[in-house]
């Protein structure tokens, strides 16, 4: 329906459409930092020179200096390495540290390069989740499990369901209203029956926090191919959190030219790029 | 003294001076000529003194061979409290003229007809009191009491064309001792004389113009007043809310101008009477029908043709009015359609209305609306198979009224209403002798009844109450389906897509125009609201209260302060007002609109009344505002509670400026405002305060219309504001998965370039002795601005770019009408 109405109004439309070159505002390149601790592993990074939007030229960092800093103290310098990606001809650095990163502590990321304005974001590790009784149904597909949350409140789940190669993501649905899509297939399934579906979901502790959170879920990619299936539950930062949500709305909002544009999470000091944390545990169901 | 006609104060001075042979002496610096129209054939000399007189609050002595000229005593407040009543009506149509002034010059005492041409004035007795009434567009009519002994008077204005000389509008005096502020009127003839769209005129287009109100845009109907959302705008037709005024997706308004009397906008300072909406309301009345004669108008322009006639059904007793509008294009290209295609967009309205005056004290209205938007294709009906598609939307309404005087202090109205908005898409496939079909249609159904009183109850308490019940019926979606294929034969024919929403939503009403002494007048009230709905229940106790205190004769003060809840919303693109947009309901989730509002204000009329000045400062507050998510933009049927932010706030304050100018032959206002507002959900912005989308510091309005002659008359208007406001790209760059993230500014952090406009109307009109015929030519968007629309930004590909579409270019448009 509402591809007829937008066909209608932008027939009528287009003869007075014309491009044009607007004095929109500009600013400097600038660092955009994105990071990431993963509990029991290291932190990793890439840092993006930021471009104009309607002149966008790729470009990566190798020069700039991030420095990490753990309750206030500098602990370590994230260094190059040698994994080689290409993102429109020009070649991304990783940058990563090894570090003994502690639960519930402050880090802040610092990064400097010269002739650009120096950039900090801030983000603290939530604790490995402890994922309980977890049951699969191969005849119904329902999947149940127990996340036993921590006293402190403000934990933020990620749910997955993930074969056994390269954790391939599968499709899976829940009839639970506190546990959040935002991918937007609300209409991919009939509701009533299996309620809202997505690769990823949500749950934040504010209805149990302290407490259990019992988990159910239905498999709906029966067709991925694998042997193996792990629910795989990860407690992320606030600020990790935002960003996945602004991406996930981003990627399947609405983009007619009428629609509000999706403003990208950043807990960055220049507003681009994030700095988050998390920690992962894997069940596995099948 | 033998006397009846049109005379000017220096010819009836002359009169009685000739007659008497006397020398009437006064400073001249006080005087002010003007022409009085005397109905009755024999006055006193006193009773014409009056006249010139008592508007300058002056009073006079007769002495022999000389008559004094001194300073007015003010009504002497113990005298015998009489109270007249009646209705003001058109001398030649009978039709009853509404929001007319019916005052007693110098004194304070003064009252408007309400809605059906009634007044009830209170007052301390005189044997020689001046009654005014009077209305813009019509000869104002003095009389007096000496001559009416009687407590019921009826008032019957002359429309000024039907004067012979030239007439200057006279003292308005109740205009600016009203209580009510933030309230303009139009009649249709002002409308008329603004430059027509398309060969059109149109209503709101003409409201747009007013101060304080601004246009979402071109190829809209919606408009802001005040800093408020488009769905804080109640727009009643004879009484009867209508939910969706657009045609042709927004370019055009329902309503037909042949079929319509009086306009009224009210955008702050709400009386205890007005409620469920937040930001204004605008009263569209239909004509009644002309009581004495059968009159019909008609004419065509570029887009549409339409023809209206009204007459008496029984002279003096009933009358009717019918008045029907359609445009033609598609008339005019199906036609030359090929391989048994038909496809075509139109839309019509038809307004009817019809009034009997049962007898003195009882009269009915039935007053009714169907307008329709039609755009279909069709294949070829001889083929094998066809798929067929149409969309349609279009409004009922209808009103019953029924008028009672129960006594001259008393004045009853009961209305019975229906309303519906319906929306609907239809696609019909045929293959072989097999037919399926499939709608899609959302609705929105009311009915209501109220019963509202006007009570005189003493010449210091004036009372208006009511109470009124309207059930809605909300049905966001539904999918019907119908097929001859056996096989499908036993499938559901209705899926609802979003549950239907019945509510009931009652309120109750008292308001108290209190006349403190001549210079200050209150109106207190109270406006109590009650909504259920599944189970919820909403309800608010809503103070309404305004002043106004009289620094002149001819200078006032005004103050008010009031507090709404608005229960129902509109999911809406509001750049847009596509027929999709959803009006929906408050629910247990969603909390209703609140909203507190406070203005000050004064109004100042001069240069003998031709020239009414009037500023105003407003603040309003607005909580419980709703909003698309980022991601979304047109109104979901299914699950729409998921696809909106709740919750919202909002403000809104500034000022506005209208001066405005009235006489025979000029007409016209500049408006300005000067306005800042703001929104903020907790889900938008980071939380933080932003400005509103229309959020235009600047916003001018230049109208003027002059009759060069009584042949020709040219129309300009100009319109400037600052552009609105958008959410824009900055900046771009990739994160940790090899994503390329595209930085937005803050929302709404952008501003479009600034809007203006010059439209330009020429009419030539020629008396026939059939009638009257006018033609005309007019100009949309005179020196070829192109002013943006909408500008959005193709981030697709590597070649990225800003594109801004203009609607309307320099467009010149013809029209001729007539009327017999």
């Amino acid at each position: 329906m509402k591809n007829l109405i937008f066909a209608l109004c932008i027939f009528g439309l287009m003869a007075c459409e014309k491009t044009i070159d607007y004095d929109l505002p500009t600013e400097e390149p600038q660092l955009a930092v994105s990071s990431k601790i993963v509990a029991g592993d290291s932190i990793h990074a890439i840092v993006s020179i930021s471009s104009e939007a309607l002149n966008p030229v790729t470009k990566f960092s190798e020069d700039a200096t991030l420095t990490l800093f753990e309750n206030g103290t500098n602990v370590a310098t994230l260094t190059v390495d040698n994994d080689r990606q290409i993102v429109d001809n020009a070649r991304v650095y990783f940058f990563t540290a090894k570090h003994n990163f502690i639960v519930g502590a402050d880090y802040k990321l610092q990064a400097t390069q010269a002739n650009y304005e120096s950039v900090v974001g801030n983000t603290s590790l939530p604790s490995v989740p402890i994922v309980e009784n977890v049951s699969y149904d191969p005849t119904t597909f329902k999947i149940k499990a127990n996340i036993k949350d921590p006293s402190a409140s403000g934990n933020i789940y990620r749910i997955e369901l993930v074969g056994e190669f390269s954790n391939y993501a599968l499709g899976f649905s829940s009839k639970d209203i506190t546990v959040e899509f935002y991918e937007g297939y609300s209409d991919f399934l009939d509701t009533d029956e299996d309620g809202e579906f997505g690769y990823r979901a949500f749950v934040r502790d504010e209805f149990f926090n302290g407490g259990t959170k019992n988990l159910e879920l239905k498999l709906q990619d029966y067709f991925g191919g694998t042997s193996k299936i792990f629910l795989k539950i990860t407690a992320i930062s606030n600020s990790q959190f935002e960003f996945e949500k602004s991406i996930d709305i981003f990627n399947y909002a609405d983009i007619g030219p009428f629609s509000e544009p999706v403003t990208i999470f950043s807990n960055m000091s220049n507003s681009k790029g994030v700095f988050g944390a998390e920690s992962s545990t894997y069940v596995q169901i099948l | 003294m033998l006397i009846e006609g049109i005379y000017s104060s220096d010819t009836l001075i002359e009169i009685i001076e000739s007659k008497l042979d006397v020398k009437i002496s006064f400073a001249s610096k006080n005087f002010k000529n003007q022409n009085f129209e005397i109905k009755s054939s024999t006055l006193k000399v006193s009773t014409i003194l009056k006249l010139i007189f008592d508007p300058l609050l002056f009073d006079f002595v007769i002495r022999p061979n000389k008559i004094l000229i001194k300073k007015k005593a003010a009504i002497n407040a113990n005298s015998t409290i009489v109270t007249m009543s009646g209705f003001v009506e058109d001398l030649e149509s009978g039709e009853r003229l509404i929001s007319a002034d019916v005052f007693i010059p110098g004194t304070g005492y003064g009252t408007t007809t309400n809605t059906f041409g009634f007044y009830s004035l209170s007052f301390p007795y005189s044997d020689s009191i001046i009654i005014v009434a009077q209305l813009i567009g019509y000869s104002p009519l003095i009389s007096s009491l000496i001559e009416r002994p009687t407590e019921n008077v009826d008032f019957l204005l002359r429309t000024e064309d039907a004067l012979l000389n030239e007439v200057v509008i006279n003292v308005k005096e109740s205009a600016f001792s009203k209580t009510q502020m933030s309230t303009v009127k139009l009649n249709a003839d002002q409308i008329k004389a603004m430059p027509a769209f398309m060969g059109e005129v149109d209503v709101l287009k003409a409201v747009k113009f007013l101060a304080g109100v601004q246009s979402v845009g071109e190829g809209s109907v919606n408009y802001i007043v005040r800093g408020g959302n488009p769905d804080q705008n109640l727009i009643l037709l004879d009484g009867v809310p209508v939910y969706n005024v657009s045609h042709l997706f927004g370019i055009f308004s329902v309503f037909n101008i042949d079929a319509i009397k009086h306009v009224e906008l009210t955008k702050g300072g709400f009386p205890a009477h007005f409620g469920g909406r937040l930001s204004s309301v605008l009263e569209v009345n239909m004509k009644e029908g002309n009581l004495k004669e059968f009159h019909g108008s008609g004419g065509f322009g570029l887009l549409s043709a339409k023809l209206a006639l009204e007459g008496p059904i029984v002279k003096d007793k009933a009358s009717f009015m019918i008045s029907g509008r359609r445009t033609y294009s598609d008339l005019i290209y199906r036609p030359f359609l090929t391989d048994g295609l038909d496809a075509g967009y139109y839309f019509t309205d038809l307004n009817a209305k019809v009034n009997w005056k049962l007898n003195k004290k009882n009269r009915l209205y039935l007053s009714f609306y169907n307008g329709l938007d039609k755009a279909f294709d069709k294949e070829d009906p001889q083929a094998n198979s066809a798929f067929d598609a149409e969309l349609k939307w279009g409004n009922y309404t209808s009103a019953l009224r029924w008028n009672h005087l129960f006594s001259s202090k008393l004045f009853g109205n009961l209305t019975a209403t229906f309303s519906r908005f319906n929306f609907q898409i239809g696609s019909f496939y045929r293959y072989d002798s097999i037919t399926t079909a499939i709608n899609y249609f959302s609705r929105i159904t009311d009915y209501g009844i109220k019963y509202d009183f006007d009570y005189q109850y003493s010449n210091v308490h004036s009372i208006k109450t009511g109470i009124s019940y309207t059930y809605h019926n909300f049905k966001p979606g539904a999918l019907s389906l119908s097929t001859t294929a056996s096989s499908l034969q036993d499938l559901d024919s209705i899926l609802n897509l979003a549950p239907p929403t019945f509510t009931n939503d009652f309120s109750l009403y008292i308001e108290d125009s209190w006349t403190i002494n001549q210079r200050l007048q209150l109106n207190l009230g109270t406006h109590y609201a009650a909504y259920l709905v599944n189970n919820k229940f909403y309800n608010s106790l809503q103070p309404r209260l305004s002043g106004r205190y009289l620094l002149s004769p001819s200078w006032s003060l005004k103050a008010s302060y009031v507090y709404m809840e608005q229960y129902i919303h509109l999911l809406t693109n509001s750049a847009i007002g596509l027929p999709t947009d959803l009006w929906v309901t408050s629910t247990e989730n969603i909390d209703p609109q609140r909203s507190h509002q406070a203005a000050i204000g004064t109004t100042l009329s001069f240069g003998k009344s031709k020239w009414e000045f009037t500023n105003e400062l407003f603040y309003k507050d607005l909580k419980g505002l709703i909003a698309y998510k980022p991601s979304a933009s047109i109104a979901p049927a299914t699950n729409w509670e998921n696809q909106i932010i709740t919750n919202g706030k909002g403000s809104a304050y500034g000022w506005e400026s209208f001066l405005r100018y009235n006489s025979k032959k000029t007409n016209g206002w500049v408006a300005y405002t000067l306005s800042k507002s703001t929104r903020q959900f907790a889900e938008l912005n980071e939380g933080e305060k932003f400005p509103f989308k229309y959020d235009r510091r600047h916003d001018l309005k230049i109208v003027l219309n002059r009759h060069f002659t009584k042949k020709f008359s040219l129309g300009l208007t100009w319109i400037f504001n600052t552009g609105i406001r958008a959410t824009i790209p900055i900046s771009t760059y990739v994160d940790l998965n090899g994503v390329k993230v595209i930085r937005f500014s803050k929302r709404n952090d952008y501003q479009y370039p600034n809007y203006h406009r010059l439209d330009v109307n020429m009419n030539w009109k020629k008396k026939t002795n059939w009638g009257e015929r006018n033609w005309g030519l007019s100009i949309y968007n005179a020196y070829n601005r192109r002013n943006p629309f909408l500008i959005y930004f193709d981030l697709s590909g590597t070649s990225r770019n800003a594109n801004q579409i203009s609607l309307f270019p320099f467009l010149p448009s013809f029209y001729y009408n007539f009327k017999f």
